[in-house]
């Protein structure tokens, strides 16, 4: 008995150590067979969406700047946003669709990761195309907040709390960056397109036309270099150039290199397929989305009574004071025209004064007012999105080049003709939006004498500017409704002045917002020179963002800003 | 499959050894009222030859001689010496002590008594479980056990709870414990398909402690199920009929002075009636009749009374009905149950229906045992996808309104998204029948699980067990969303906004499994007066998943909700996660005397989701932890010679546990994920986003040092047992996401970044029973719980951390406290501080608060029976915590409906409690009245940011269950071959709450994280997401045959 008990516990044993055993389990599981990681995709794929990312942030981030700048207004049948509407924003502003620093921070961590990659595998080209973008992310960030974190931001874990960098210094840092990738894209072993896998196709804007890279940097340079610029506008205003940043040595170093900067016909700008199932970013945010479905920011966004008038005869809006035919581009006529008994001709724009609270006046809610041209969907596309859902999605324009090219010239940074290059800018301003250069011709000469419009025109009245830089500031006011409006708040903040009609709106004294205001019989009141720095900073960043001292959105200036 | 075959050969090899010279005696072991008893000891006298009753009292034993007679001991009874009569044998004990000396079934499905055991235990047997006829188990234990919490987090047919015992371990993984049924580790998911009357009995295993052997699943301690097996008495067929009704319990409270309106009168700043608003901020309610809405485009007018309808807004809910039907079968060696649960809910159109079968059995041939159980549950679900969006229509609506007036939205104008009364309703939501009618989602789940048990008895000391278990869930749900045009004229109303919606269908299929097997060897031997008792073993367990999804947001205006209809590219995605856990371990227990006993246990764990999720290279010893633990127990009264004769005294045990587990935080694969961009693939162009959140390659597990010790005690003849326990855990290495400032690049880290301990006292007392006379007898139970915890370090020298819903971890404090917006106070007096304009200001800065969670829960519960009346209650207080209804309370005081923007009559107030500033000092505020106190004010961010508005004690009380059955006296069905006894029954759940004064809003248990998963860490924030509270009451009879 005993006997077999211990065979039998031998037995049983050995069977218990052979199912124990038996299977040799693999225990390295615990990599992801669906979910796509650093090691399992080719880092050359991100790089397409980061520009989508950028074109988006472009054109959809900007909404109060365009309320502001007296583009758009609020529909009267929306409650007010207190925050945006009188400034007495936090630092939580913006919320909803877009922030910048949110946006721009991650968009440049995507650029960061394939520079990386690039880098360690000699892929040039996308190495040159990820510091230019992200270069162009850290200009906008530095212009809308200041001092940032920049030399020791997008390090993850390794910093996590990021000391902040001088304005300035970002500065003198992106134009090395950027000389970097003007290198690389110079070397023809570098851009090889075999050796930079898909660059034709993961290319979204040049499509691997390492040139016209090259002269997006250079533009890219221009515009900081004219930012850098100062005043001058309005009469007995002195101009003024930044300190620490040498803007000639700057410029010798683009004259050096020799491309030039974006012409007529060279926008940045992409088109990865956008259709109405995948529309491009205005479309999608201000008019339908991909569900065919009127987007929450389209309905909430109407045409602004300073830019089209309130629509009567007494008061129409600043486009149409010197008959621009770009009006009809940027905005569409009231759908219904129900206040045929209140108003002037029906065929009249009618916006709405930014800031009028629910119950301002009959009319001046939803299908009343004028829409942003996007929006209206029963009108045929045009303006900004002319083949609607699927049109180009642009990152720096040609226009806004030419803009920049004719301040540069006036200001003396480039050797040039600045009046000629103001005429190719209100031209490339015209096609851009689908008109033509006769077009564009004749509104000039329609607008002879009249300082905003004609560079040669006398001021009005001897306490007003005239023509030159503020013709040139008032076009480009004129031009970049909805394309880059954070360059016209940078212009309004280093020259203190947007836009000037032949009746000389000075927005010190009697500005757009003071104009705005005083419709509604409020207190005048500036726009602010920057925002808050965000929460998340002062939450997760707190030693070093609270090292800037306390922020002022009125009196705490950008360093470019006098 | 190899694993399988190996053992059953060996099993079939030994069991041809065995002796045949021998007879079988089968018989059960009852006690006197006739309760089978189970787990108990017959022993052919006078020999070592001994087995163990199974749960249905039933045994067989193989005796030599032909005259043998059986001993038959069981903890907690006399032991008793039966002689069997041919091969049947049938004993019936005398109970001689109580419950606390009774057997536990604890880990791996193993029984033990539960007087040896160092760590805490509790059972609640079936009978207490389903007293009331909950749909589910969890609701059954609800105020039963001391250092549980079940929290029902949301009402609605597929009703959320969550669970845990003595708080938390883990400041943002999982706090649940694990579900062992009939020994087989299950998720957690699976209480939701279990029929608790397939339940005989559950064991809670309160700590790691007592739940060593399963590692890090068993870190949350565990819940125990043992399901029903078939008896050896004649066959018995029992069939069960319950309904149950549910109704909204409470509503917030609103204001019934105030009809439609949104603008003030200017001279008299009272508010102006406005027939299409939304909001109440009219003038006061005066009777007359008025036009409500706009004029249709025939000229209809919807004319009605200006007055309050009381109720209007509850009336939008109806009477949920709960049906369910049991019958189950039980014999000799099976037993096989079906049920049908049929749930509709309070929101019209929402239904879940259940359908269990189940089936136990088992079969013995000498020392070989094996049985086998299965259990397949269908869920049908039918529920709208708009909850939150149609509980703020409806409670958003304006007093005047009974908003059943607008049920039929598809015939009737006024009631159709085009006429309904107000234009300013969110696009989807036009109306909150047409919201949760639009927007729908269907969904079948089948859950099934099995297990194979086999059990060879090699020795009298020496056992071995071979369990392997599976599970599986398989689900699929279609949601979809109507299309819809506004009309033409529509367009032309004032402030008509609505745009066209496209239809939409979404479809996500999921399926998940676990298989797992134990194999382990039992010894239980003796030397003298040392007795030795262990496990050795061997588990694995694997776990997977695949979940698939597609889906189209634009099936243009189509009526046929199917993606095939869809307008260009559907969404997809795909999922899957496997994880594999493999572990070694071994408990020794030793006795002394019976009176001392000493158990120490180990586990060595090897866990998959351990290794990095880069695909880089790690060693064995990166993914591998031992764990091991000590309990042990004394029985004083065994010892002491002052116990052993006290008269009032007859049980005292003194008990103590230490341990170490590891929890891994992580899910299988997770890690830092690519996503997709926008809209990509664009055609052959690829896109992908980089991850926002950022990760340590390999983490270590959340290490928790449990340490416990105890005293259980027995008065009077063990008619008072009292169980006292004390509790301090310390959890180390806590994973956290940590927000990073998005200037990194990322907006969180997961990291090792904190520890905290926990610790608390848990109280049970029983008076079985507390009074006595002639039939009557009384039960009484109370339990109490009371836990806290500090946070003790944070990563980076940090202080604080939030985590979510205004809960925060900071150090030194309470893991989690609230902290929320205030208004700024007077620092000397924390009055609020008013300006000149008798109005407050918020602190910009948050402000810390109280608990996120309970640590008071007390649960008391009598028990009644006067012959064959059973009345049985129990009640529950939980408190110490703080709420936030922040969603719900603004959205109500945004709208005006709130009874808070009326308190003050919508005239300026002096703000309760505040101090003015005299120009040296603060002083009471007696005479400066408010400048707002209409909309201006209640439907401004003054009112609405400041949290503590909507911060309240979460303190409740409620009357959990409520029954009362009548057995029909055994007389009736004398003669009666086919009846055998009916039992009727009525019962209530949840009948009454009493809430603090100053909670308006809703259930405190209520909590909503992120929309859908309501069961995380970041509790005590209710939303809108969250319906009514509700109280269900119904019948049940139950006829066996």
């Amino acid at each position: 008995m005993k006997l077999i008990n211990i065979k039998k516990l031998a037995l049983v044993s050995t069977s218990m150590l052979v199912l124990a055993t038996g299977c040799k389990t693999d225990f390295d599981i615990n990599a992801s067979e669906e979910n796509l990681t650093a090691g399992s995709l080719n880092y050359r794929d991100v790089m397409p969406s980061a520009i989508a990312s950028t074109a988006k942030i472009v054109a959809a981030d900007w909404k109060f700047l365009q309320n502001w700048l007296g583009y758009w207004a609020r529909s009267g049948n929306y409650q007010n946003d207190t925050e945006e509407e009188s400034y007495t924003f936090t630092n939580t502003f913006p919320g909803g669709g877009g922030n910048p620093w949110n946006d721009l921070y991650y968009n440049s961590s995507s650029y960061n990761f394939v520079q990386q990659r690039a880098q360690a595998s000699g892929d040039g080209f996308y190495e040159a195309i990820c510091r230019i973008m992200k270069s162009h992310n850290f200009q906008i960030l530095t212009d809308v907040y200041g001092n940032i974190p920049y030399k020791e931001a997008l390090k993850g874990n390794d910093v996590r709390n990021p000391k902040y960098d001088n304005g300035v210094d970002i500065y003198n840092d992106i134009f090395r960056q950027l000389d970097t990738a003007i290198a690389i894209l110079k070397d023809p072993a570098k851009t090889d397109p075999s050796k930079n896998g898909k660059i034709a196709t993961n290319d979204l804007v040049f499509k691997g036309n390492p040139a016209l890279w090259v002269k997006f940097a250079n533009t890219l340079k221009l515009r900081m270099l004219v930012h850098c610029k100062g005043g001058g506008v309005e009469v007995g205003d002195a101009e003024y150039t930044t300190s620490g940043v040498d803007i000639a040595a700057e410029m010798a170093i683009i004259n050096a290199e020799g491309s030039g900067f974006l012409g007529a016909g060279e926008t940045a700008k992409i088109n990865p397929g956008y259709s109405a199932s995948k529309p491009s970013p205005l479309y999608r945010f201000f008019a339908l989305n991909e569900n065919g479905v009127l987007a929450g920011l389209g309905d909430l966004t109407k045409a602004n009574a300073f830019a089209c008038g309130l629509g009567t005869a007494g008061t129409p809006g600043y486009y149409r004071w010197n008959g621009d035919p770009r009006e009809g581009k940027f905005y569409v006529k009231p759908d219904l025209n129900p206040d045929a008994g209140v108003f002037q001709p029906a065929t009249y724009q009618k916006g709405i004064p930014y800031g009028a609270v629910s119950g301002f006046a009959p009319g001046y809610t939803g299908v009343d007012l004028s829409s942003i041209n996007v929006i209206n969907l029963t009108a045929p596309n045009t303006g900004l999105t002319p083949q609607g859902p699927s049109s180009d999605s642009w990152i720096l324009s040609s226009v806004e080049s030419l803009f920049l090219q004719a301040e540069a010239a006036h200001r003396g940074i480039i050797t040039g003709d600045a009046e000629s290059l103001l005429t190719s800018a209100i031209r490339e301003s015209f096609v851009f939006m689908g008109l033509t250069t006769a077009q564009a011709d004749t509104y000039i000469s329609n607008n002879a004498t009249y300082p905003d419009v004609d560079y040669n025109a006398d001021a009005l009245d001897p306490s007003l500017p005239g023509g030159g830089l503020f013709t040139i500031l008032s076009q480009k006011w004129f031009a970049l409704n909805g394309i880059a409006t954070y360059e016209i708040w940078t212009d309004f903040r280093r020259t203190n002045i947007v836009y000037g009609a032949g009746g000389g709106y000075d927005v010190v004294n009697a500005g757009i917002w003071a104009n705005q205001l005083s419709i509604l019989g409020g207190a005048a009141a500036e726009i602010p020179v920057r925002l808050f720095y965000p929460q998340s900073e002062y939450s997760y960043n707190e030693a070093n963002v609270s090292a800037q001292g306390t922020i002022d959105v009125f009196t705490s200036k950008i360093f470019w800003d006098r | 499959m190899r694993r399988f075959l190996a053992f059953f050969a060996v099993l079939m090899l030994s069991g041809l050894l065995a002796s045949a010279q021998s007879r079988v005696i089968s018989g059960q072991v009852r006690d006197i009222p006739g309760e089978p008893v189970k787990f108990a000891t017959v022993t052919e006298t006078g020999t070592k030859n001994m087995v163990q009753t199974d749960a249905n009292g039933s045994f067989s034993i193989r005796v030599a001689g032909t005259n043998s007679t059986l001993t038959v001991t069981a903890v907690g009874y006399d032991a008793q010496v039966v002689t069997p009569s041919g091969t049947t044998a049938i004993a019936n004990l005398v109970r001689n002590t109580q419950e606390m000396t009774a057997v536990v079934v604890t880990s791996l499905g193993q029984v033990r008594q539960k007087s040896s055991l160092g760590y805490s235990t509790a059972t609640v047997k079936t009978k207490e479980l389903t007293q009331a006829n909950p749909v589910n188990l969890q609701n059954g234990l609800v105020g039963k056990v001391s250092g549980l919490n079940v929290a029902t987090t949301n009402s609605g047919v597929l009703g959320t709870t969550r669970i845990t015992l003595r708080g938390i371990r883990s400041l943002t993984g999982n706090n649940q414990p694990m579900l062992v049924i009939d020994g087989v580790p299950t998720p957690l998911g699976f209480l939701n398909s279990l029929n608790p009357n397939d339940i005989a009995d559950v064991s809670l295993l309160k700590s790691a402690s007592a739940t060593v052997v399963y590692g890090p699943d068993g870190v949350n301690g565990a819940i125990i199920v043992t399901t029903k097996r078939g008896s050896k008495q004649k066959p018995m067929i029992t069939v069960s009929q319950t309904t149950q009704f549910e109704k909204i319990a409470y509503m917030p409270e609103f204001q019934d002075r105030f009809g439609s309106g949104y603008n003030q009168d200017a001279n008299t700043g009272q508010g102006t009636f406005t027939p299409y608003e939304q909001q109440s901020w009219g003038d006061e309610f005066d009777g007359s009749i008025r036009q409500m809405g706009q004029t249709g485009p025939n000229g209809e007018k919807l004319l009605l009374p200006y007055s309050n309808v009381a109720n209007g807004r509850k009336n939008f809910f109806q009477t949920g009905i709960t049906s369910q039907t049991d019958i189950s079968y039980s014999t000799g060696d099976f037993y096989l149950s079906a049920q049908n649960v049929s749930i509709t809910g309070t929101l019209p159109g929402d239904r879940n229906d259940r359908k269990t079968v189940a089936m136990n059995a088992s079969k013995e041939y000498n020392r070989f045992k094996a049985s086998f159980n299965a259990r397949l549950t269908n869920s049908k679900y039918d529920v709208t996808t708009a909850n939150a969006q149609t509980y703020y229509n409806v409670t958003g609506a304006p007093g005047q309104y009974d908003l059943s007036r607008f049920k039929n939205w598809r015939s009737d104008y006024f009631s159709s998204p085009d006429g309904y009364f107000t234009p300013y309703l969110t696009n989807f939501f036009r109306t909150p029948y047409m919201a949760k009618d639009i927007n729908r989602q269907k969904g079948k789940t089948n859950d099934v699980i099995g297990n194979v048990e086999l059990n060879y008895k090699a020795t009298n000391w020496l056992n071995f067990v071979y369990r392997i278990g599976g599970s599986a869930t398989f689900g699929d749900a279609k949601s979809t969303t109507e299309a819809y045009t506004p009309s033409a004229y529509h367009l032309t109303l004032t402030d008509a906004s609505a745009t066209t919606i496209s239809a939409a269908a979404s479809y996500a299929s999921s399926n998940s499994s676990r298989f797992s097997s134990e194999l382990f060897a039992n010894f239980n031997t003796k030397y003298k007066k040392l007795g030795i008792t262990g496990t050795i073993g061997q588990s694995f367990r694997q776990a997977n998943s695949v979940n698939l999804g597609l889906g189209s947001g634009n099936l243009g205006q189509s009526t046929f909700l199917s993606i095939q209809n869809r307008i260009g590219e559907p969404s997809v995605s795909a999922g899957s996660s496997i994880s594999r856990l493999s572990r070694w371990f071994a408990n020794a227990s030793f006795n002394w005397d019976g009176w001392a006993n000493l158990e120490v246990t180990g586990s060595y764990d090897k866990d998959s989701k351990n290794a990095p999720t880069d695909g880089s290279t790690f060693a064995n010893s990166d993914i591998s932890y031992f764990y091991p633990g000590v309990n042990a127990s004394v029985l004083l009264h065994k010892v002491i010679p002052a116990l052993e004769s006290n008269k009032y005294i007859s049980y005292l045990k003194l008990r103590g546990a230490y341990s170490k587990t590891g929890n891994v935080p992580l899910v299988a694969q997770e890690s830092p994920t690519f996503s997709i961009g926008t809209f990509f693939p664009y055609g052959s162009t690829l896109g992908y986003n980089v991850p926002t959140s950022i990760y340590k390659r390999q983490f270590n597990p959340e290490f928790v040092y449990n340490k416990e010790v105890g005293i259980e005690l027995g008065l009077m003849k063990n008619k008072i047992n009292f169980e006292a326990t004390y509790y301090s855990q310390n959890n180390t290495d806590q994973v956290l996401d940590l927000a990073l400032a998005n200037s990194t690049g990322y907006t969180t880290s997961k990291l090792n970044a904190a520890e905290f301990n926990n610790n608390g006292l848990e109280l049970d007392l029983k008076l079985t029973p507390i009074f006595k006379m002639g039939d009557l007898s009384i039960d009484f139970k109370a339990n109490y719980t009371y836990q806290t915890s500090k946070v003790t370090k944070l990563v980076d020298g940090l202080n604080q951390i939030g985590i979510g819903n205004y809960n925060w971890v900071i150090v030194g404090q309470p893991v989690y406290k609230f902290r929320v917006f205030d208004y700024i106070r007077d620092s000397a007096t924390g009055k609020v501080i008013v300006g000149a304009d008798g109005m407050p200001t918020v602190n910009p800065n948050l402000t810390t608060f109280g608990r996120t969670t309970p640590n008071n829960i007390l649960g008391l519960s009598l028990n009644a029976n006067y012959k064959g009346f059973s009345l049985s209650v129990v009640a529950e207080y939980r408190g110490g915590n703080q709420i936030v209804v922040d969603q719900l309370g603004a959205f109500l005081d945004d709208n005006g409906i709130s009874t808070r923007s009326a308190q003050y009559g919508r005239r300026a107030f002096v703000w309760p409690n505040s101090v003015t500033y005299d120009g040296t000092k603060y002083v009471e505020n007696t005479n400066v009245y408010t400048t707002q106190y209409n909309r201006e004010f209640w439907n401004s961010d003054l009112n609405t940011t400041a949290i503590t508005n909507y911060l309240v004690s979460g303190a409740f009380w409620k009357l959990r269950e409520v029954s009362l059955t009548y057995e029909l006296p055994n007389r009736l069905f004398k003669g009666n071959n086919v009846l055998r006894g009916i039992t009727v029954g009525i019962t209530g759940r949840n009948l009454l709450t009493w809430l603090p004064k100053t909670n308006q809003w809703t259930d405190p248990e209520f909590s909503s994280n992120g929309n859908s998963a309501f069961t995380g860490n970041a509790q005590g924030r209710s939303t809108a997401y969250n319906l009514p509270p509700t109280r269900i009451f119904g019948a049940n009879v139950v006829f066996q045959f």
